[in-house]
């Protein structure tokens, strides 16, 4: 990879809006946004409209849910939060995560052990 | 995998609330908007740049929307209605052409769908037994349709014995085949009620497979002589003559004047008749004593199931084995019996598979004609739509959409004019399985099923990529620029694009020619049946089944409750003769042993049989058989059973070569009887078959059955009589059932009646297919003259009259069919060769078949080619050259 970006996995970007919804309680897309830029250290590129399509693929799957309301500076807006589904989901989701990465871990350890 | 399914059916939603789903999230989007502000003016960015920064971070609000419908909906579903829509549309700006092809393409799917259905219930579909491969008919002797009953049946003796010897079957059983004589007279309140009983062997529904609906079957006891009096009811019986009661079994019926206990109800699956005796209604079955029917010879049907493992062929080796084993032990077995094994399927289906298939094949051919119909209107179309593919593609249509669309519009119409079609053979099939008075057997079962609609799918696909993918083979893809440039000129593609349409035409037309000329020897071989002379005059003949009721005792008593019937009639008016019989002809079967006295006859050759009836004086004249020489029997020699006889003329030919057979001494069944008269042969076994001997008996024999079938010959037309006959009749018996009232003509529609099915079924399709073959060789003509309309006006402009140019525009449909004739006369010699076993008395080469089949299309191509020649010959050659 050229750039010091980094592009985000098919299906990480959801478990960073559940993971989030579920450490800060209802938030709204552009909270959302903010929030993962942050917590990313401005390490990933992301186009912060994208939210939106991992938002939709989350409340289609009925792990989250969305209601309008106000914001702390009195702006109306849409409030995310996560439901029971999502909450079990959440877990499934990192548990797999951690296998994965622990899988990749191990891989990758060997592989550069035999590669030297 | 829950969340799977909720996700897709969400997206499916979406579909189909796009507007909202857009409101919302434009309002969402303007939200995050205006709190990004917020946030970065609380940071210290100035306004204007604020709105900038927000904008750019969100990424572009296109994009988000996009990229947001495609993750909420289903992209493809989009795509697919767009290309809907601009189906429809193109499909609708050229209404006649819609209308042309889902109708022709609706009727010939439908008609295939039928004609598959009734080959799929009554052909392909297994019997409806357990494991029905391993049923088996098993006869006395091969069975064809020459062959009386009695000579296909066999004998309880027989049976008995082959079932307790052969190795060969796990189990075997039957009925008894002549059930005909066996009404029963069910009494409900005091309405008498009569019903078709089978007498079957008290294993028989076992053997077959069958659980009963209701109850139970037969126990060994009840086929005892002095056993339990026990009946088994038909399914459609007791659902409507018993309203479907639940509660009726181990209830006593009032049958024939005894108490009967029904003791089961057969399942609705099951229908007797249409396995073993196709036309006829059976309604209960009782159990059969094997030593009662041994004395009456070979009246036994016989089904066996095979053991697991063993053949039919193996079966029948080992049957004709032991038959001649039991020849040797037993005398009464003539040298003629016989044993005969094959599958029951078989048996269940001899009449019918060769009609069928031939049926199939040509509902496949007009099929054919119709995809070629249609392929030529969709070139014709092409044509005039190449200048709005060329301005598509211009615009940047790929050729993947624009392909993807044309079949998309092919599939539209194979679609709708397969809905339409499934709906003419939903109607068809519901016609065929309730033919009353058939003679095909399994048709019951025709019904619009799975498998008839994986049929119907597989003709909806091929047929939607023929028509849509016809237009593409013309090229005119890889030519759009051409296209484009000379749109309205003839170009390269025009002389395919004719090659190609006339070749389609000329093959429909020969196809065309040869359902044709098929169906004309249909015709022709089923009015030559009706035109048989068969020996009797089924018109303005009235029949009715009589039985006198039990207190009607001795051969007296009977007479005079005939002659109490008779009495009832005679005084009606148009009445002419009223006769009775036991044996209806083309209804029952029966034959005894004949000769005449003294005759012997070789080992090998066996004994003559005759169709034996007994029947009263006046029999004669109400049937309208024809006395050739002698007499008839008078009253008394018909009341006493004087030992005298009437024969038919070949057998008076047969026993008394260039003799007088009148005072000869024949013997029939075990008694000599006196020639009296001799009578024109009749038909009593098939309007087709070959007529036999037949022989007369007077009518007071004591033995036997008591039902007998009254017959009335009446000047009036038979329906209009049957009123005063009903009122007549019952003022005689107030008891007697009359819901069999039925003309004689009835009979013979019976017995023709698989025929006039192929008959009339082929001659719809040759009908279809001649009107396609017209349709086409029109499209093409006037194509071709609109197209050659500049050609034209220049010819007329330099001289050549409108007489000219109509006379170059017929000679060119003339050879257009004529070639497509010459090409179906061959093929229907081809086609009349294959189907002669399908033919009565008509030759495959039949001269008037052929002419008939010209004749109808020349008077079609000329139709054809007269409307556009007309409109050639108007064109005014001014306005065409400006035009061009």
């Amino acid at each position: 990879m050229t750039q010091d970006k980094l592009d985000l996995l098919q299906g990480t970007l959801d478990l960073m809006v559940l993971q989030t919804l579920a450490a800060l309680g209802p938030l709204h897309g552009y909270g959302l946004a903010r929030r993962i830029e942050q917590v990313s250290g401005d390490a990933l590129r992301l186009n912060q409209g994208t939210i939106y399509a991992a938002l939709t693929r989350l409340q289609q799957r009925r792990w989250i849910e969305a209601d309008w309301g106000v914001s702390d500076n009195n702006r109306r807006a849409k409030f995310y939060r996560l439901t029971d589904d999502g909450r079990k989901a959440l877990a499934e989701e990192t548990s797999s995560w951690e296998r994965l990465r622990s899988v990749m871990d191990r891989f990758l350890t060997v592989s550069q052990e035999s590669g030297r | 995998m829950n969340h799977v399914w909720r996700r897709n059916l969400a997206r499916l939603r979406a579909f189909f609330r796009k507007e909202p789903l857009d409101r919302e999230l434009d309002a969402e989007l303007a939200s995050h908007l205006h709190l990004a502000e917020d946030d970065l003016i609380a940071r210290g960015v100035p306004p204007t740049e604020a709105r900038r920064q927000a904008r750019l971070q969100l990424g572009g609000l296109g994009a988000v929307r996009e990229h947001q419908r495609e993750t909420r909906s289903l992209p493809f579903l989009d795509v697919l209605q767009q290309d809907l829509r601009l189906a429809f549309r193109s499909l609708g700006r050229d209404r006649g052409f819609t209308v042309v092809a889902v109708l022709v393409l609706a009727l010939g799917i439908g008609a295939t769908a039928t004609v598959f259905s009734v080959v799929d219930a009554v052909l392909l579909e297994p019997l409806p037994f357990a494991a029905p491969q391993e049923l088996t008919w098993i006869s006395n002797g091969p069975e064809n349709a020459e062959q009386s009953l009695s000579g296909s049946t066999s004998s309880s003796g027989v049976f008995m014995a082959w079932r307790e010897r052969n190795r060969s079957f796990d189990a075997m059983s039957g009925y008894f085949a002549f059930f005909n004589f066996d009404r029963r007279e069910l009494l409900q309140g005091d309405q008498a009620v009569r019903l078709t009983s089978v007498p079957v062997e008290q294993s028989f529904f076992e053997l077959l497979g069958l659980r009963p609906h209701l109850g139970r079957f037969f126990v060994a006891e009840e086929a005892l002589v002095d056993g339990p009096r026990a009946v088994v009811l038909s399914h459609n019986l007791w659902k409507h003559r018993f309203r479907a009661d639940g509660e009726l079994i181990g209830q006593t019926l009032n049958l024939d004047g005894e108490p009967v206990t029904v003791v089961g109800v057969l399942p609705e699956s099951f229908d007797f008749a249409s396995v073993f005796t196709p036309g006829n209604q059976v309604d209960i079955f009782t159990p059969l004593n094997l030593e009662r029917i041994a004395p009456w010879g070979n009246t036994l049907s016989i089904v066996g199931r095979l053991r697991p493992g063993v053949t039919p062929q193996q079966a029948h080796q080992e049957l004709v084995d032991l038959t001649a084993q039991l020849k040797l032990e037993r005398q009464d077995l003539g040298s003629g019996y016989g044993s005969h094994v094959v599958p029951l399927s078989d048996y269940a289906r001899r009449s019918t598979r060769r009609g069928l298939f031939f049926l199939l094949a040509c509902v496949a051919a007009v099929l054919v004609i119709a995809s070629a119909n249609i392929a030529g209107l969709q070139l014709g179309r092409a044509a005039k739509r190449r200048q709005e593919f060329a301005v598509r593609a211009a615009l940047g249509a790929g050729r993947a959409r624009l392909l993807r669309q044309l079949i998309t519009e092919g599939m539209v119409l194979a679609t709708v004019s397969a809905l339409l079609g499934s709906a003419l053979a939903y109607l068809a099939t519901g016609i065929i399985s309730r033919l009353p008075n058939t003679s095909l057997p399994l048709v019951q079962r025709v019904q619009l099923d799975g498998t008839t609609l994986l049929c119907i799918l597989a003709a909806t696909l091929l047929v939607g990529l023929v028509c849509g993918l016809t237009p593409i083979l013309q090229a005119s893809f890889s030519r759009l620029q051409d296209a484009l440039r000379d749109a309205s000129r003839g170009s390269s593609g025009d002389g395919w694009q004719k090659r190609t349409r006339s070749a389609l035409v000329v093959t429909e037309t020969a196809l065309a020619c040869m359902l044709l000329i098929a169906a004309t020897l249909l015709i022709r071989s089923f009015s030559q049946i009706l035109d048989v002379d068969l020996g009797f005059q089924p018109q303005h003949a009235l029949t009715l089944n009589v039985e006198p009721d039990a207190s009607v005792e001795g051969v007296e008593a009977r007479m005079a409750y005939f002659e109490r019937l008779r009495q009832s009639l005679s005084s009606l008016p148009g009445i002419e003769a009223v006769g009775f019989t036991d044996a209806l002809p083309l209804d029952r079967n029966r034959s005894w042993g004949v000769a005449a006295k003294g005759q012997t006859f070789a080992e090998d050759e066996g004994i003559p049989a005759a169709f034996v009836s007994r029947v009263d004086a006046e029999l004669f004249d109400a049937l309208g058989i024809t006395l050739l020489r002698g007499r008839r029997f008078t009253d008394a020699e018909a009341e006493q059973n004087s030992l005298v006889v009437l024969i038919n003329q070949s057998m008076a030919d047969a026993f008394w070569p260039g003799q007088d057979p009148i005072g000869k001494e024949a013997t029939i069944g075990l008694d000599d009887r006196t020639v009296i008269g001799v009578v024109s042969d009749v038909h009593h076994r098939g309007v087709e078959s070959a007529t036999g001997f037949d022989a007369y008996l007077p009518i007071g024999l004591p033995d036997g059955s008591a039902a007998f079938d009254l017959v009335i010959r009446t000047a009036l037309p038979p329906d209009s009589a049957k009123t005063s006959v009903l009122a007549a009749l019952r003022g005689a018996d107030s008891t007697l059932p009359t819901d069999d009232l039925r003309p004689m003509t009835w009979f013979v529609d019976r017995a023709v009646s698989s025929r006039r099915f192929v008959a009339s079924l082929l001659s719809g399709f040759a009908l279809f297919a001649v009107v396609l073959a017209s349709l086409g060789i029109y499209g093409v003509i006037a194509y071709a003259t609109n197209r050659r309309s500049r050609e034209i006006g220049i010819r007329m402009a330099l001289g050549a009259t409108a007489q000219d140019i109509q006379r170059g525009v017929l000679r060119d449909t003339l050879m257009l069919s004529g070639l497509g004739v010459l090409i179906g006369a061959v093929g229907g010699i081809v086609l009349a060769t294959g189907m002669r076993s399908l033919l009565f008395e008509i030759s495959p080469a039949d001269p008037v078949s052929f002419v008939a089949m010209l004749a109808a299309m020349a008077v079609v191509t000329l139709a054809a080619g007269l409307i556009p020649a007309r409109r050639a010959a108007r064109i005014q050659p001014a306005s065409t050259l400006r035009a061009g």
